[in-house]
């Protein structure tokens, strides 16, 4: 156990045992040695249960808003405390970004920021033990450590190395936010990563001819099954009505009967390549100034469709459009309900 | 339904060079086999046998809807001449192979044939499933997940299927289990009579691979156990860390589950008939506003009593198939092996 993970089920467990928090959200070991899970913690003598190590992938901070939408039981009362939750760099932008919405007040978190030299991603982790012949069936045991510009995997007692690009998440490699923006208590040493993002991805997408680029996105979106994974886990898809769910409209006792009727279906159900790219275009849009890139939702996707192409296109825009940069800044307004005299209108045809 | 007590099995084999030359000489068909592109193995429509993925374990989506498409015109609705209406019906005729569905998805199917073609027949499953031969391939090497040995399975299992086929060598034994496969065979003259050696090597294969699944999970406890876990604890805790989407139920082999809407367009209306899932808030949504499943907590705990309760107490068998897709693809790693455990144990 590293001196991090100590630190971190040492505080937890001070805060639940005084009854600070309500639970904690950190990871423990997941369902086979390649995965780490989200875990919520509500007892002080379970934080033995927490981990800490690069499998950590996963950006807690979209559940902060679970609670929130939860209908309490009969005879339920609220816990008002506040949820001590764990937080890498990348995850704290989303942190940042939903206390910049109101959607959670400081008051209601405490955070437990820890710096981040990267994740793995747990499906190109699978594809490189498989090439050393290592199946995920015979895998017991398995440590992963940071070493320089590889990562250091101990599987069942043998030591193997893989450089960082081979396995770990691509949202890492031009990480320029590795350290928490905002922490209660931060745990570990400072870690220096990029300073400058790349966007040669999305720039080998922007340079293809119309066609091809239409191409190209039609058959990633006719791959969609319309899950809904990508956006369920994004931290900052928090509404209760979602205008890609035709029928999921927030009803009241005075909602009238004309208006549950005239409700506009945005959205169809049957699934084909036009209605799944206005699924995906359309949240795309509602991300825009407003997703930090955690590359949650190419990673939820069952069907390996590359949805960091899009929202690091977004965050790009944002950035040559409007000199903004979602998820850093509490007290910054929303990119989309801010208008400068001087912001460009050149897309206004 | 197509399983035919009558019918006796016989065991042939095929040397895998003339595989291709078989799934040629099927040219009434369209034959559905397992495809890798880049790195998402799915079921595809396959044009050349040479494509066909049969390496891996299994498909990230099961084959079920090839017979049950997530997405169906049950109708269309055009304008005619003046006041006058045309209705178009679907015509089903296709004949479907599925070429290399495991056994645990089969099942899948096998179960669905209760739901849809029992004391309510849907016509449009009965017909497109009545049109489709289910060739299997038995497995070899389970993954990690998979737990087909608990909830009633095998490696091996033959329910559903027209023909087993195992990887035996050079050659795949073929046991020809219905009517509709004994017709594909002696379509061609490739197939030849397995003899006793052959027999022998099958035999070996299929315990090897029921080696290989150690685990053994005590499903069946669970539709006595459900009877007084409703208003458990349990439900609660467990359902934290869901999402709240549907990836496990879209992906899984046994959930049927679906919705009807009318699409207008500016000259037709479509009904069309697609999935759904009981993960989704708008799920059980009612026109008062009210929703009887409000939060994570009781959706989660409906799936677990649907597969494992509610489908038990109509049709006497689980309806899970413990293919462990819900596991493998979860974003947030939710590990239903662990709920069975640790609900048997309860």
């Amino acid at each position: 156990m590293s001196d991090i993970e100590g630190n971190i089920q040492a505080k937890a467990k001070k805060l639940l045992k005084d009854g600070t928090i309500k639970y904690f959200i950190g990871y423990e070991n997941g369902s086979d040695p390649l995965h780490t899970t989200p875990c919520f913690i509500k007892k002080a003598e379970d934080v033995d249960k927490i981990v800490w190590n690069p499998l950590c992938v996963n950006n807690l901070a979209g559940y902060l808003t679970h609670d929130k939408k939860r209908e309490l039981k009969k005879g339920e009362e609220e816990d008002k405390k506040p949820i001590g939750i764990l937080v890498k760099g990348c995850d704290s932008k989303s942190l940042v970004q939903l206390l910049s919405e109101h959607r959670i007040e400081k008051d209601e978190v405490i955070i437990f920021g820890v710096p981040c030299d990267g994740v793995i991603d747990p499906k190109k982790l699978e594809k490189v033990l498989k090439d050393k012949n290592l199946s995920v069936n015979t895998i017991d045991s398995l440590t992963i450590q940071h070493d320089g510009k590889n990562y250091t995997v101990k599987v069942n007692g043998k030591k193997y190395s893989f450089p960082k690009d081979k396995i770990e998440m691509s949202k890492c490699s031009d990480c320029t936010q590795p350290n928490p923006i905002i922490s209660d208590e931060t745990f570990g040493e400072k870690v220096k990563k990029s300073d400058k993002k790349d966007y040669k991805t999305v720039e080998e997408i922007e340079a293809l001819p119309l066609a091809k680029r239409w191409k190209f996105w039609s058959d990633q979106f006719a791959k969609c099954i319309r899950c809904s994974a990508c956006r369920n886990v994004c931290p900052v898809c928090y509404c209760k009505e979602c205008v890609v769910d035709s029928a999921d409209l927030v009803i009241t006792p005075q909602t009238t009967s004309s208006e549950k009727a005239n409700k506009m279906p945005w959205l169809e159900k049957n699934v084909d390549p036009a209605e799944n790219m206005f699924f995906h275009l359309t949240r795309m849009m509602h991300m825009a100034g407003r997703c930090i890139n955690c590359g949650e939702c190419e990673r939820a996707c069952p069907m390996n469709i590359p949805l960091s192409l899009l929202t690091k296109k977004l965050e790009k825009e944002v950035k040559e459009m409007f000199d903004y940069e979602a998820g850093i800044d509490v007290e910054a307004k929303p990119l989309l309900s801010i208008f400068e005299e001087d912001d460009p209108g050149d897309f206004i045809k | 339904m197509t399983s035919s007590n009558s019918f006796k099995a016989e065991n042939f084999v095929i040397k895998k060079e003339d595989v291709a030359q078989f799934l040629k000489g099927l040219s009434d068909y369209t034959i559905y086999a397992p495809v890798q592109e880049e790195d998402t193995v799915l079921f595809k429509v396959i044009q050349n046998p040479d494509k066909i993925a049969l390496h891996i374990t299994n498909t990230v989506k099961s084959p079920k809807f090839v017979v049950l498409p997530q997405t169906e015109t049950m109708l269309k609705v055009t304008k005619g001449k003046e006041n006058s209406i045309k209705i178009d019906e679907p015509v089903l005729d296709e004949k479907n192979i599925l070429f290399g569905i495991r056994p645990c998805d089969a099942r899948g199917i096998a179960i669905l044939d209760k739901v849809f073609s029992g004391d309510y027949k849907d016509p449009y499953y009965v017909k497109r499933r009545a049109n489709t031969i289910m060739i299997g391939l038995a497995c070899t090497d389970p993954h990690r997940n998979c737990f087909c040995t608990s909830v009633g399975g095998a490696p091996d299992s033959t329910d559903g299927l027209d023909m087993l086929w195992t990887d035996i060598g050079d050659l795949y034994f073929v046991t020809v289990l219905t009517k509709k496969g004994m017709k594909l065979v002696k379509e061609t003259v490739i197939f030849s009579k397995a003899t006793s050696e052959n027999t022998r090597v099958m035999n070996k294969v299929h315990k090897t691979a029921h080696e290989k699944i150690t685990e053994k999970l005590n499903a069946d406890a669970l539709p006595k156990k459900l009877e007084n876990l409703f208003e458990d604890k349990y439900w609660d805790e467990v359902s934290m860390k869901c999402l709240g989407c549907g990836s496990c139920t879209y992906l899984c082999p046994t959930c049927y589950c679906f919705d009807i809407n009318d699409i207008e367009y500016r000259d037709k209306v479509k009904r069309v008939r697609t999935w759904d899932s009981c993960q989704f808030s708008s799920y059980t949504i009612h026109t008062s506003g009210h929703n009887p499943r409000p939060n994570k907590e009781n959706r989660m705990r409906n799936r677990v009593y649907h597969k494992y309760k509610y489908h038990h107490d109509n049709y006497n068998e689980l309806g899970c198939v413990g293919c462990g897709r819900c596991i493998t693809y979860c974003p947030v790693d939710m590990n239903l092996k662990a709920t069975i455990k640790e609900l048997a144990e309860k």
